[in-house]
């Protein structure tokens, strides 16, 4: 049975990217690019959202540690296009090193949200996601 | 009312095939500012500095990539930079999420709304010996030295369109117009106020008192010769607000703003005693339309010197 996990938007969070960084991994990355990268953008707005509610409620130490993760995962998806653009070849050594950067900074944001999710009391979460 | 990060958007997607020198000399890009000093503002006299810091870095940081990108010799279109795109991103995505948000910012507020003590609506008129008044009408001035200044070398400047001088003048009546004056200062009768030397050098250095000298001058055949300069002051001064004058109007009306949310976010930020509560009580005044700019100042001045 499916565990809802919206009541534990870091949670959520790990477990998005962590579904990500497993089709990231398969050979399919290569043809579903575009699809990828669109997710990857997806996962920087749901982690946005997260970091802003957390600063809200005065946690800004939190707030920072994931902040600094997700800036990580941009450069490297930045890095990825740059050195990929034009091409996008898995037969290029320079751009398969570049999506294992990628998917490793992914890796490490999915393992700082697990670690804050420890550390931030539940009811923080308390009307998060609604308007 | 359209939000910030809608403005955000359709500005970059109206000049994502342009230069960023379009972008930034834009109407969208000037609303997009407008729009972000409010929301500044609102964060940090609801005790949000954190998210308010956040704002504000990302806005710095997208301003920083605009003007560079602006005056850059390479020609790139919006799209093709990728620092401009990074941080209209951000500053987007957190916008996004805090317009969502909506009326929480002022839930997980802890501040409480204290009204201020004194307003210049409540200064008490009281009885001023002409010496007395000449000394206040002087520490007024000083007070709003750099606005003062500011005003001057707008209306000084030939260069300055004569649309954007009539705004200016304007303004500089309601700061220093004889009756914004005695009402500040609670001065009985307003007359002194004309009477004071101090008063008409500062109203003559602005031109306050061009407008009344013009009504009593002669009109028909025996008319005196005028400057260029003032003529086409004159005729700005009565020409009507027409789409000619809107743009520059609107930049000193967001300028006014942007002045006048500053100086909240001064008083929210300067630590004494309830400022704070203070600061947000003016900020919902001023957002609710309740006060004017110059009422807003005058409020927060009295607020930093009571403490």
């Amino acid at each position: 049975m499916a565990v809802d996990l919206s009541r534990w938007p870091l949670l959520a969070l790990m477990e998005n990217i962590n579904r990500w960084e497993r089709s990231a991994r398969s050979d399919d990355f290569w043809r579903t690019l575009t699809e990828h990268i669109h997710w990857a953008n997806s996962l920087r707005d749901e982690a946005k959202g997260i970091i802003v509610w957390l600063e809200l409620n005065r946690l800004e130490e939190t707030a920072s540690r994931l902040d600094e993760a997700m800036r990580c995962f941009r450069e490297a998806l930045w890095e990825f296009e740059h050195v990929c653009e034009g091409t996008y070849s898995p037969d290029d050594p320079r751009c398969r090193e570049r999506r294992e950067a990628f998917i490793e900074t992914a890796a490490r944001v999915a393992g700082v949200a697990e670690a804050l999710d420890g550390e931030v009391a539940e009811r923080v979460w308390e009307g998060y996601g609604h308007a | 009312m359209r939000s910030l990060p809608d403005m955000v958007e359709s500005a970059l997607e109206a000049h994502t095939e342009n230069q960023a020198l379009d972008l930034a000399r834009s109407e969208d890009w000037l609303q997009v500012r407008d729009r972000y000093a409010w929301l500044s503002s609102r964060l940090i006299v609801n005790g949000h500095e954190a998210v308010a810091r956040r704002v504000d870095r990302e806005y710095q940081i997208l301003r920083d990539a605009l003007r560079q990108a602006a005056t850059s010799p390479e020609t790139r279109k919006v799209k093709d930079d990728y620092a401009l795109w990074e941080a209209a991103t951000e500053f987007h995505l957190t916008v996004k999420h805090l317009e969502h948000l909506g009326g929480r910012i002022e839930e997980l507020s802890s501040v409480k709304a204290v009204e201020p003590s004194t307003s210049p609506r409540t200064v008490p008129k009281r009885s001023w010996t002409q010496p007395e008044l000449d000394e206040a009408i002087r520490q007024y001035k000083a007070k709003r030295a750099a606005r003062f200044k500011e005003m001057l070398s707008i209306l000084d400047n030939p260069r300055t369109p004569s649309s954007r001088k009539r705004t200016v003048r304007r303004a500089a009546q309601r700061m220093f117009g004889r009756n914004a004056v005695a009402k500040a200062l609670g001065v009985k009768s307003a007359k002194m106020v004309s009477r004071s030397p101090v008063w008409a050098e500062i109203a003559d250095t602005l031109g306050l008192l061009r407008r009344s000298r013009d009504r009593s001058a002669p009109s028909g055949a025996g008319k005196q010769r005028i400057g260029l300069e003032i003529a086409a002051e004159r005729a700005s001064q009565q020409a009507p607000v027409t789409s000619d004058y809107a743009a520059p109007d609107a930049t000193f009306a967001h300028e006014e703003r942007e002045a006048t949310l500053a100086r909240i976010r001064k008083l929210a930020e300067s630590g004494k005693d309830k400022a704070v509560e203070h600061a947000k009580a003016i900020y919902d005044k001023y957002a609710a339309g309740e006060m004017t700019d110059e009422e807003v100042r005058e409020t927060v001045a009295i607020q930093m010197e009571a403490f």
